[in-house]
């Protein structure tokens, strides 16, 4: 490395020598490291969307059905099981959640999804007590105690924007869910995501009359803590008294158990995986192409180098060099055109979408490896530049 | 290599040399003529054979040569008959099979192929079809032999680089790259890479025959004057009768003999 200010930059001058190489070369790193900034990107969003819903809910504390693998697919529990946790001198309350999907019909003459029947998630809240905080519920909880009344998401797909535009302007919203009529009272904000089209927040009793779901029943249970408790001590305690039937996380875990199984049980992982895989591999065949030609192009002359005593060594570190430059000059385009497609994506389909330094690191690490990679194949081309073959 | 040795072996170099009978003459007798008096180049015995289709062709047959500092020695012989064989061994391009080859003190017979690379960097290469870097300008083609030898800065390599071109008549040159350059400018640009370095030896395998009579003469009167400054043995490979009389020595080969070395 102490040549790096003595010597000439031999890659940079040959890659730059030949513009069109570059920019092909260039290209090539730009396709790949896009195709993987997406694909990992959606599939953060995927494991991301389904657990906006987590991140809203108001406790310290879930205690869930041990059953239970995630929020989506709760296996119920009855209610009187969380009792003994009340008389634990830490709690301070705990509120019910359950969540049910229902067949929301769109009001008619409302956009594309007019008098459309769609499937919607809704959750049902406690109105003096609810478990989520998300926008506009503390707000509207009052009105939800009326019948057949419920809180639209304003982050659904953007086909229910006519609904929430409607709603805005003051008119009231009439739609019917699982063959109810209901009326909108308010909006909230959870989320869309690859499962969900839209969310729903209603009362206990409401979500009886939508999904005949007996009562006294609940998904899941939201501790919320006093002020000096410790959580983890608390968690310990409670898990204790309220035995195997019932598995108490802390709010973190409780998230981290979800994405878990997303990502175990999802097909997920594997397709977006899939996908990074071929932009990695695009972004091989490219770069390889690349410097297998300059390399095949330049025999001769490497020949001539390894004939008046440049080693071996140093022809490689000429090549991957070539693909280390390769990968910094295809990833920074790369990375400013993912940002505009992210923003496009996140108009598009709602899904949280954004660019996060792990995944650049990721991105940029695999680019690097995908460089490196075509060179070090690229460099057993190097193997046939015989000094001997110079004379 | 530093520059000291150089220097002094420069200093004991006049502008004109001894003709080649006085060389061997000196060497039996008076040694103190040469102060480099080793040899630069020594063969013994020297046999060579290539495998072809499984079995092996002996292109070299019992090759005998000293080559003294200085001397600027041609090598000659119908094509096939061994001359640029026995060059790309005296370079160290090939592993040497049986027989004895030092050159500039090493012996090449045995020698791991990391010494083979150090041997090569203290010989200057010229070669047929000039092969410089195409994305390298003439000073930075230059330079490329000078970063080989630890000790000199980039200011510094870029001035020697462009000295370099200056003897080769090319100082308007240096910015140029080989594509814009005609044939006897990039010849010329290799004479620059071979020499920048003062070699004890410099290797030359045709090297005007990509080119017309007029700029080859002019070619081979640079790399002479150069070589004779510096000091310098050349063996030259080469058809061309018309540089005969630069010579020191001429040495004639056929069929993997030599016959003839006046």
């Amino acid at each position: 490395m102490t040549f790096l200010f003595r010597d000439l930059p031999i890659a940079w001058l040959s890659l730059s020598h030949g513009r069109t190489k570059l920019i092909a070369a260039v290209i090539g790193v730009v396709f790949a490291d896009l195709l993987m900034w997406m694909q990992l990107g959606f599939m953060t969003a995927a494991i991301q969307g389904a657990t906006f819903i987590h991140n809203l809910l108001v406790g310290d504390l879930v205690v869930v059905n041990p059953q239970s693998e995630i929020l989506m697919q709760a296996k119920p529990f009855p209610r009187v099981y969380l009792a003994r946790a009340l008389s634990h001198p830490d709690v301070a309350t705990i509120s019910l959640l359950r969540v049910g999907g229902v067949a929301w019909k769109n009001p008619p003459g409302l956009g594309t999804a007019s008098g459309e029947k769609r499937n919607l998630t809704i959750y049902s809240i406690e109105p003096h007590s609810p478990a989520i905080a998300a926008p506009g519920v503390e707000e509207y909880a009052t009105q939800l105690t009326a019948a057949d009344t419920v809180l639209f998401d304003r982050l659904s797909r953007p086909e229910f924007a006519p609904v929430i535009a409607k709603y805005e302007s003051g008119e009231p919203v009439e739609a019917e869910i699982n063959g109810r009529q209901v009326r909108v009272v308010g909006s909230t904000a959870i989320g869309a995501s690859f499962q969900v089209d839209g969310n729903l927040i209603t009362s206990d009793l409401n979500f009886q009359r939508f999904t005949n779901r007996p009562p006294g029943s609940a998904d899941a249970g939201i501790i919320r803590l006093r002020p000096e408790a410790d959580p983890a001590q608390v968690k310990a305690e409670l898990q204790k008294s309220l035995g195997k039937d019932l598995l108490v996380l802390t709010k973190s875990e409780y998230i981290a158990r979800d994405r878990s199984y997303l990502s175990r049980r999802s097909p997920v992982n594997f397709i977006f995986g899939l996908g990074t895989a071929v932009g990695f591999l695009v972004g091989f065949a490219i770069v390889y192409q690349v410097l297998f030609t300059d390399v095949s192009n330049n025999l001769p002359q490497f020949a001539t180098l390894k004939a008046i005593g440049y080693s071996d060594g140093y022809l490689q570190q000429v090549v991957l060099q070539e693909a280390i430059i390769l990968s910094i000059f295809g990833f920074l385009p790369g990375t400013i055109l993912a940002s505009g497609l992210y923003t496009a994506a996140r108009a598009a389909t709602r899904l949280p979408m954004s660019l996060t330094w792990d995944r650049g690191l990721l991105v940029f690490g695999l680019t690097v490896v995908m460089c490196s990679l075509s060179g070090l194949l690229a460099i057993r081309k190097l193997r046939q530049a015989d000094p001997a073959d110079v004379f | 290599m530093g520059q000291s040795p150089v220097t002094n072996f420069m200093a004991a170099r006049p502008g004109s040399f001894d003709p080649p009978a006085s060389i061997r003459a000196g060497r039996n007798g008076d040694r103190r003529r040469f102060d480099a008096a080793d040899p630069a180049v020594t063969v013994r015995n020297l046999d060579f054979s290539y495998e072809e289709a499984g079995a092996m062709k002996q292109v070299l047959f019992d090759i005998d040569l000293d080559i003294w500092p200085g001397e600027i020695v041609l090598l000659t012989g119908p094509s096939g008959c061994g001359k640029t064989t026995l060059l790309s061994l005296i370079g160290g391009l090939r592993t040497v099979q049986s027989g004895e080859l030092t050159v500039l003190g090493h012996s090449l017979h045995g020698s791991p192929a990391g010494e083979l690379v150090e041997v090569r960097r203290h010989i200057g290469f010229i070669f047929q079809m000039h092969n410089l870097m195409e994305f390298l300008t003439a000073r930075q083609n230059v330079q490329m032999t000078l970063q080989l030898h630890p000790g000199l800065t980039r200011a510094e390599m870029e001035e020697r680089a462009n000295q370099a071109l200056d003897e080769v008549g090319l100082g308007h040159r240096r910015a140029a790259y080989p594509a814009n350059m005609s044939g006897g400018q990039k010849q010329r640009v290799s004479i620059a890479r071979a020499l920048v370095n003062h070699p004890r030896l410099v290797l030359a395998d045709e090297p005007t025959s990509a080119l017309d009579s007029k700029t080859g003469h002019e070619v081979i009167d640079i790399l002479v004057r150069l070589a004779r400054e510096q000091g310098c043995a050349i063996l030259m490979v080469t058809h061309d009768t018309r540089i005969s009389d630069m010579a020191d020595r001429i040495i004639a080969m056929e069929d993997g003999h030599i016959i003839s070395d006046e």
